[in-house]
């Protein structure tokens, strides 16, 4: 039996996917846990509930995991994960539009930590108090470099609506981290 | 130069000039104002020192955001069951080939590891391809960690063949695509997407096909390289989400 059998080294991720398109079965699943904790926070920030991201974490990476064969990006194995997994969000938003936002709890309770990690930290906090729509607006054009075109295409929306969700967002986010606070704002109350 | 009714800034665009209020700021960010507006407000924003620090927080919540995607440290543990459940529905699926039953393909649950015994058989296939064409190529000096390209992943071992030859998949260039379930234009923009094209890219080709008795279409596209294209059979269904491919390869151009 051939599958698996490629010795104990670490593999890079190409060619874990290599592996797993020429039919070692272990491979994509090592993949996956190399990057889970950035493609489950990234699903959280882009999804509604933790069920949601949940779910569209797994059709995401089942989708890779059968379409590994068409991978043909410049882009690395991780940015394409990335991009299937924000991209199974932004589909799972399109297709449940009218839905009510639900409460956010907090998922980062990590402490003891340096002074980036803590702003990426409290980023992340404030991202997850904004409405759902603003943030996969956000996490897809701030975050991932989405262009607005193919974020609203992805969210079945116009490119206008993306816009103003990213302008409506980022003054939230700058309100909720206190990026405002230096000077007088001069500004009209919002939610 | 058109005013778009509901322009944040054409409320105010005939008397007096708004107050540069951060809602304002954002909208000239986001590009939601027109040109017009835009530089009026980027003159007076030129002559307003509180203006330009609201400018510069707006700017510092685009660079933190971006750099949180840059920041593993800070990322947090999900719950492991999450793992578990998905290393366990990728577990019960083949490491390549067909999707399984695309019927169900559409909403892949954890499924008991019923194919297990296939994937035996599968593996030894594979794994014996694998070897032949390892032998076949001789051996290369090792290179550690080289990149696997694009063109070897897709060329390593198609999951189900596409039962055209390169001349009638070229012959589809010369005709009108036939685009069956995915006619509509921002269906076949997703299907792309999940292709990894961007959703813009011209489709060269395409009709309806079935594959092994499972109805699919054909997209003809641009190749990696000039002289290649790219040839895909996804499902009826396709979306960013979710492609169902069912087979791809390239061939050359004529």
């Amino acid at each position: 039996m051939g599958c698996g059998g490629q010795g104990k080294r670490e593999r890079t991720d190409a060619e874990l996917l290599a592996a797993h398109v020429a039919g070692d079965r272990h491979a994509f699943g090592e993949l996956f846990l190399r990057h889970q904790r950035q493609l489950h926070r990234l699903a959280r920030l882009t999804t509604r509930s933790p069920e949601d991201a949940e779910d569209a974490l797994q059709d995401a990476m089942l989708s890779a995991h059968r379409g590994a064969g068409a991978f043909r990006q410049d882009a690395a194995v991780g940015s394409w994960l990335h991009r299937i997994v924000v991209n199974a969000c932004l589909d799972r938003l399109r297709r449940a539009k009218a839905r009510p936002t639900a409460p956010l709890e907090d998922i980062y309770p990590v402490a003891d930590r340096t002074a980036q990690v803590e702003t990426a930290i409290l980023v992340q906090r404030a991202l997850m108090r904004l409405p759902v729509e603003q943030r996969a607006a956000i996490v897809a054009v701030d975050m991932q470099g989405y262009s607005i075109a193919d974020t609203a295409r992805l969210l079945g929306v116009a490119q206008g609506t993306v816009k103003s969700r990213c302008a409506r967002g980022r003054v939230r986010l700058a309100e909720l981290l206190g990026y405002l606070d230096t000077g007088t704002r001069a500004t009209s109350d919002q939610a | 130069m058109v005013h778009a009714e509901g322009d944040p800034a054409d409320q105010h665009g005939t008397g007096a000039d708004p107050p540069l209020t951060v809602e304002l700021l954002a909208d000239l960010q986001a590009g939601l104002l027109d040109d017009e507006n835009a530089a009026r407000v980027r003159r007076r924003i030129r002559a307003d020192p509180q203006a330009q620090g609201m400018l510069r927080a707006l700017d510092r919540v685009r660079r933190d955001v971006a750099a949180v995607a840059a920041d593993p440290a800070s990322t947090p543990e999900p719950p492991p069951e999450v793992a578990d459940r998905i290393s366990a529905a990728l577990g019960a699926r083949p490491a390549s080939g067909p999707p399984g039953d695309a019927a169900h393909a559409a909403r892949p649950r954890a499924r008991p590891a019923r194919v297990a015994a296939g994937i035996a058989g599968l593996c030894a296939a594979l794994a014996g391809i694998g070897l032949g064409a390892a032998a076949l190529i001789g051996e290369p000096a090792p290179m550690p960690s080289a990149p696997v390209t694009a063109e070897h992943i897709t060329v390593s071992v198609p999951p189900m063949a596409i039962p055209l030859s390169p001349a009638e998949i070229l012959g589809l260039v010369d005709h009108n695509p036939e685009y069956g379930t995915l006619g509509d234009p921002q269906r076949r923009a997703s299907c792309l997407s999940g292709l990894g094209y961007p959703g813009s890219t011209p489709v060269l080709g395409a009709r309806p096909i079935e594959i092994n008795a499972r109805p699919g279409i054909l997209f003809v596209l641009p190749g990696d390289t000039p002289d290649t294209l790219a040839v895909f059979a996804v499902s009826p269904n396709c979306s960013a989400a979710d492609t169902g491919l069912l087979a791809n390869t390239t061939v050359p151009r004529a």
